[in-house]
């Protein structure tokens, strides 16, 4: 292979090719690196004040945390897999697309499930430094999930029209694996790491 | 033929961060006082420095004209994109525009507290706190205007885009990034606090090369703007040549 040539892909030996565009992976890798920085605020608090940290933790609903975490699993899947029927893969790529949007909204309602419980016990963000590390990064997360719902949609209405934009499917589809990626870092950071 | 003044314009933002850090560091704030001061230390504080802080008052309100400027040139670029029906160059004059009452209030809050640093210390304190809080943690006007620049770059229609397309997705993470900002309402102590690492040095930083990432969007925009506008004179030259 001369330095001319497109570089491909050593598995299927198609062009190979960034999933979305390159400047997303950019975003991606930059949300990662916020996000570990932001990780690294709960094992601090965890080391600084374990005897805040242990009994707070354990007021956090794991299971609500492990149905959360299942949701986003699931809706990962689905994405995927409407990504590879999109490629000509088995099944129909709205109804996948669909059912990651069902799963996305379903995290958002067992959130606020779980934050509405929270609060009723009396753990809000001013109570300590453990529940504000909690409001605040399951908070960002939120965000991440809500506008992922909306790129979510947009792909939906997008596979079903005339003109399939493949860049905003694959891309959308990585952000998507981006906001799993990281509930799957914060969920045993948070709701189940062991204190000191 | 404006591109002479717009290269003047896009020192407006090394200018902004030069004044305002500067109004920061004559303050004495860098790194910021602690969050969970007391009225007595925070009303010394402003006793044995009361230059420092009017000064730095100051200097930070009148960096608030330079991110006019800034965001003025901003739109101008932005609306290359999206020629006589604008939202996205709308939306970020509109946050550009309160983005300076971000810098501003602050400045009139350790203005007023330093002007009669004697009296009783609460009403001090709270002067101050109003201050750092509106400084540090309201940052959604800086947040919408990353949010428009991002998708505006995102959705050029253009063959020669007038920003390359990672900046668009650049400019929406540094909207991420001053997300923690707010946060800083419910902590007095730790990486929370105002003067915390989650909510203090990552903006603080993420600012910086927000500035920087800027910059370097508006020059190459520049050029190219000047160098669209000579290929467009010379094609005018070689039609009247050609019509004779």
């Amino acid at each position: 292979m001369t330095l001319t040539q497109t570089p491909r892909d050593a598995r299927s030996n198609r062009p190979a090719a960034f999933p979305g565009e390159p400047g997303l992976w950019f975003f991606l890798f930059a949300d990662m690196t916020l996000f570990a920085c932001l990780f690294g605020v709960v094992v601090y608090i965890r080391d600084d004040q374990p005897e805040v940290f242990a009994p707070s933790q354990a007021a956090l609903s794991q299971t609500l945390g492990l149905v959360n975490t299942l949701l986003l699993l699931t809706g990962s899947l689905l994405v995927a897999l409407g990504v590879n029927a999109l490629r000509g893969g088995p099944g129909r790529v709205d109804r996948m697309f669909a059912g990651g949007i069902a799963c996305g909204a379903a995290f958002l309602g067992v959130k606020v499930l779980e934050w509405g419980h929270a609060i009723a016990d009396g753990h809000t963000a001013s109570t300590n430094d453990f529940f504000s590390a909690y409001y605040m990064l399951t908070g960002i997360h939120l965000a991440h999930v809500t506008i992922g719902l909306g790129v979510l949609i947009a792909m939906y209405r997008n596979v079903r029209s005339p003109n399939v934009r493949r860049n905003l499917v694959e891309g959308g589809a990585c952000y998507w694996h981006l906001v799993d990626l990281l509930w799957v870092v914060l969920f045993p950071l948070v709701y189940l790491m062991p204190a000191g | 033929m404006t591109a002479g003044i717009q290269r003047a314009c896009l020192w407006s933002g090394p200018l902004f961060v030069a004044v305002f850090f500067g109004g920061i560091l004559a303050a004495g704030w860098l790194p910021p006082p602690a969050a969970d001061m007391s009225a007595d230390e925070i009303a010394q504080m402003y006793r044995s420095h009361v230059d420092g802080i009017r000064t730095g008052a100051l200097l930070i309100a009148m960096a608030g004209f330079f991110q006019g400027v800034w965001a003025a040139l901003m739109s101008r670029q932005l609306k290359r994109i999206e020629g006589d029906r604008p939202l996205f160059t709308y939306m970020q004059l509109g946050a550009g525009c309160v983005g300076i009452l971000v810098v501003v209030f602050p400045s009139f809050a350790f203005a007023a507290a330093a002007y009669d640093p004697g009296r009783d210390p609460e009403i001090t304190a709270a002067l101050h706190q109003f201050g750092f809080l509106c400084l540090v943690g309201m940052g959604f006007p800086a947040i919408l205007q990353c949010v428009a620049v991002g998708m505006a770059v995102l959705s050029d229609p253009r063959e020669n885009k007038v920003f390359p397309r990672w900046t668009g997705y650049a400019n929406l993470w540094v909207a991420f990034a001053f997300g923690p900002g707010p946060f800083i309402l419910y902590f007095h102590t730790g990486a929370v606090a105002w003067n915390g690492f989650a909510t203090f040095w990552i903006p603080a930083n993420v600012f910086g090369a927000w500035f920087g990432l800027w910059f370097y969007m508006l020059r190459r925009a520049i050029e190219s703007e000047a160098a669209e506008d000579a290929m467009a004179e010379l094609s005018d030259v070689e039609l009247q040549v050609r019509r004779g």
